[in-house]
């Protein structure tokens, strides 16, 4: 045990105990992995939006995703899924003139490299300039084109933007989200491709027809994916005399492709990987705040309880029996069941630290009681130090150690009870590695491996670091079980 | 204080927890008003049928509107939502703690069971035990086997390299969540290899008719619950294996084994007859508790797996807001586990000379 510390000298004792941990194989792997945890934590609190909560829930947001796509990096590994592409302008590509009108363009180039095809087309519009022709705003014609390798061009889309009246740029808070229309294409594609009126196209499949070489048998269409480079572009008809010169501060043309980013995305287009980015801090957050607390009021409960002994005493051990006999999980499960859905993930917390602390409690009451038989202690007492002093300078000191390794022990434990919950089914509204779970569990997608296998890794992982820290903690605070 | 006495106080400390954990349970349900939300769609049901069975036997509109209204007032009164929630709800407590569980008002419940709506929830609970004790009590069971067999020669061998192996499997399956392991599980041997089945809803059948062909159905059930049990063996095998390693090196370090050694008596004899039995009464603690906390402690995997279970049925009633089943089942729960924990005292006193309070 060692002597009572200092303020100042707590600095080094945590550089000693750094120094002690790292001394073994699973102190050293532990706390590596609790600093890449940690700078993963604040990496994410500092590029995510801070309303990602909302943004996540909304599927507003993840309109030009795709959908169920596995990682960009599957690519590599030769999987055909066909690349996914994002070009955003603040000015138009080109500039011509029709008539009456100015014609803004929008074009980019699309290599179709892989035996697939991309899931669909969109164009994203923000700050888009309305125009005024003597006073009055006028609609603005929107058309996207596809030109193919074999030179066919696809009309995607024709739609018309009309504005509101007074304002002079249109679509500020949100942007416009259009998608490639099915219905124009499958026309498109009769007319233009298959120069028949008999065939059999389906909507439903429209955009593989843009992207597929098509071949009639009977009536019945067979596509194969076309590769090679596709110009894909879209023209914005203004008035020329509206003397407006760059017609939006922001237009995006997506080719949604078939697979996306470091960790694919979900059921309805959400980028996994930054769910799974914003679960870093989240379950770090849990995991401490349940587990210093619980923590600390056993270790208080513990103290108290063997210091003052009689009424106090056996108040507190009663208590621990009654929690210690309670089934946890059904309680729990019914507690936040009965919570209103915003105050969940605190009530969960809330019920591990109640029922967190017995088993600390009972240990540090039997420590203490033979701390408390020390000659110091009595020399303390009789020196006239208030049972406080003697509590915080000489008592509890000495069993931090023993507490900091329960407390390591126990962060995993809100962790992976959150996740369980959420798994189970009850909501709780954050993003969380155990929501990611809980949503591929509910849409029934086992086989979708990139939504099932990173949260349930790295579930895996925070306890693992917890664990070894323990472990390593463990030794230094038991020395009877050093193998050395 | 003598045995009987110590024996005494304990019993009663487990009662009064057995109280209060129903009480808890009622006043949660009671004083949150979710009871209330419960009762009150449950009547708005029962009324809408009325009123509409009233309307196509073509009795007149005023009439109608009256009869509805005096049949809600009847139901209002009968399910007691015109009193405080404490009037409700402690008559349900008595009712649960003298064993008079009620009648489940879910569908679901009753399918979970396996039997025609509606089902006594005492019924149900029998129905379901059994199920949880085929998949996970004899999965814990299973792992105190292989752990006692194993886990004091670990001990004896630590250091070496396959005591580190062992640390490290401990370290690493205590990591992994247990119901994410089973969904991979199911995925793997399920739906992929189609070694084992994906839908375990159907061991039910197996199960109720049991005596009418015994090989043929345990073969069945076997058949449904080999991948739950494997799953949970894995997972838990390591964590058995690092505490009897623990408490076993506990014992080791002690002065009588320093002897034993020192009298040159050979290993296997140490372990047997010194060390085990000094390290026997944690580790049945162990096991004593484990035992009785499989039956309430597996809700998720229960419900990963779709096993028909006590876990299953506890979570269907809690999505159904089944308030009866709930009660019931919470009171199962923890009656098996202080069960479990007073047979834990009985075997402390037989089992270690030491505890005399």
């Amino acid at each position: 045990m060692s002597r009572p510390h200092k303020k100042s000298r707590v600095g080094e004792t945590l550089i000693n105990w750094v120094k002690e941990i790292s001394s073994y194989t699973s102190g050293k792997v532990g706390l590596a992995l609790l600093l890449i945890f940690v700078v993963i934590s604040i990496y994410a609190l500092v590029t995510l939006p801070p309303n990602f909560k909302y943004i996540w829930s909304n599927p507003r947001c993840w309109q030009d995703y795709p959908e169920l796509a596995p990682p960009a990096w599957v690519r590599m590994l030769g999987y055909q899924r066909a690349a996914h592409k994002v070009v955003t302008y603040d000015t138009p590509s080109r500039i011509r003139v029709y008539g009456p009108y100015r014609v803004f363009i929008y074009s980019t180039y699309y290599d179709l490299d892989v035996k697939d095809y991309p899931q669909d087309l969109i164009i994203e519009l923000k700050d888009v300039r309305v125009p005024k022709v003597s006073g009055r705003a006028v609609p603005v014609m929107l058309r996207m084109y596809v030109k193919r390798p074999d030179g066919k061009v696809i009309k995607v889309i024709d739609t018309t933007l009309y504005f509101p009246k007074n304002v002079s740029v249109a679509y500020t808070n949100q942007s416009l989200v259009i998608s490639a229309n099915r219905k124009l294409i499958v026309s498109e594609v009769l007319y233009k491709v298959l120069n028949s009126t008999s065939a059999q196209l389906s909507p439903a499949v429209a955009v593989n027809y843009v992207f597929g070489k098509l071949r009639l048998n009977a009536s019945k269409v067979i596509v194969t994916p076309l590769e090679g480079t596709y110009k894909v572009y879209a023209e914005l008809y203004y008035p020329a005399s509206s003397g407006i010169i760059n017609p939006a501060g922001f237009v995006r043309l997506v080719i949604v492709g078939d697979c996306y980013g470091l960790l694919g995305t979900d059921n309805i287009g959400r980028d996994l990987a930054q769910a799974i980015l914003y679960g870093f801090p989240i379950a770090l957050m849990i995991g401490f705040v349940t587990a210093v607390a619980s923590t600390l009021i056993g270790l208080f409960a513990g103290v108290i309880s063997a210091y003052y002994g009689g009424l106090v005493d056996e108040f507190l051990q009663r208590l621990i029996d009654v929690m210690g006999n309670i089934p946890l999980l059904p309680f729990l499960i019914l507690l936040v069941d009965v919570t209103p859905v915003e105050y969940r993930l605190q009530v969960i917390m809330l019920v591990l630290v109640v029922f967190g602390w017995g088993g600390l409690a009972i240990t540090v009451r039997a420590m203490t009681l033979s701390i408390k038989e020390e000659p110091y202690i009595e020399a303390a007492r009789a020196i006239g130090a208030s049972n406080a002093r003697i509590i915080l300078r000489h008592i509890v000191p000495q069993i931090v150690p023993y507490a900091t390794a329960t407390l390591v022990f126990s962060v995993p434990g809100a962790i992976l009870a959150e996740a369980g919950l959420s798994v189970l089914g009850l909501e709780h509204g954050w993003p969380t590695w155990g929501r990611v779970l809980a949503a591929a569990r509910m849409t029934g997608r086992y086989d979708v491996w990139w939504w099932i296998l990173p949260p349930g890794i790295l579930l895996a992982l925070t306890s693992l670091t917890f664990v070894l820290l323990g472990m390593a903690l463990e030794t230094i605070v038991e020395p009877r079980l050093r193998t050395r | 204080m003598g045995v009987g006495t110590v024996l005494a106080r304990r019993a009663v400390a487990l009662t009064v927890a057995l109280i209060i954990v129903v009480f808890l349970t009622a006043i949660i349900m009671g004083a949150t008003g979710y009871d209330k939300a419960v009762w009150q769609a449950i009547i708005n049901e029962q009324v809408r049928a009325y009123q509409t069975s009233l309307l196509r036997g073509h009795t007149a509109p005023e009439k109608v509107r009256e009869l509805v209204q005096q049949y809600k007032e009847k139901l209002i009164k009968l399910y007691g939502l015109d009193k405080p929630w404490y009037e409700r709800s402690l008559p349900l407590v008595w009712r649960t703690l003298t064993f008079h569980l009620g009648i489940s008002d879910s569908y679901e419940v009753a399918d979970v069971a396996g039997v025609p709506y509606p089902v006594k929830v005492s019924d149900a609970i029998l129905l379901c035990l059994p199920r949880t004790i085929v998949m996970i009590t004899i999965a814990q069971l299973i792992c105190a086997l292989i752990a006692l067999r194993v886990g004091p020669t670990i001990a004896y061998k630590r250091g070496t390299g396959f005591d580190r192996a062992i640390v490290s499997y401990a370290a690493l399956t205590n990591a992994l969540p247990v119901w994410w392991l089973g969904m991979l599980m199911i995925y793997i041997f399920g739906f992929r290899l189609g070694i084992f089945p994906t839908d375990y809803r159907a061991v039910i059948a197996y199960m109720m008719n049991f005596w009418s062909k015994p090989l043929y159905n345990l073969a069945n059930i076997m058949y449904y619950a080999t991948l739950p049990i494997i799953t949970i063996v894995i997972t838990f095998l390591g964590s058995w294996f690092y505490s009897i390693r623990a408490m076993v090196l506990r014992v080791v370090k002690e002065d009588f084994v320093m002897v034993a050694k020192a009298k040159g008596l050979p290993e296997k004899y140490i372990i047997s007859k010194h060390v085990l039995r000094a390290a026997i009464p944690p580790v049945i603690t162990n096991v004593i508790l484990s035992l009785a906390a499989s039956i309430s402690g597996y809700i998720i995997t229960e419900s990963v797996f779709d096993w028909p279970g006590m876990g299953t049925l506890y979570w269907v009633a809690i999505t159904t807001a089944d308030i009866t089943t709930i009660l019931g089942l919470t009171y199962m729960f923890t009656i098996v586990y202080i069960i479990g924990r007073f047979i834990l005292e009985v075997l402390y006193i037989f089992l270690d000379p030491r505890v005399r309070y």
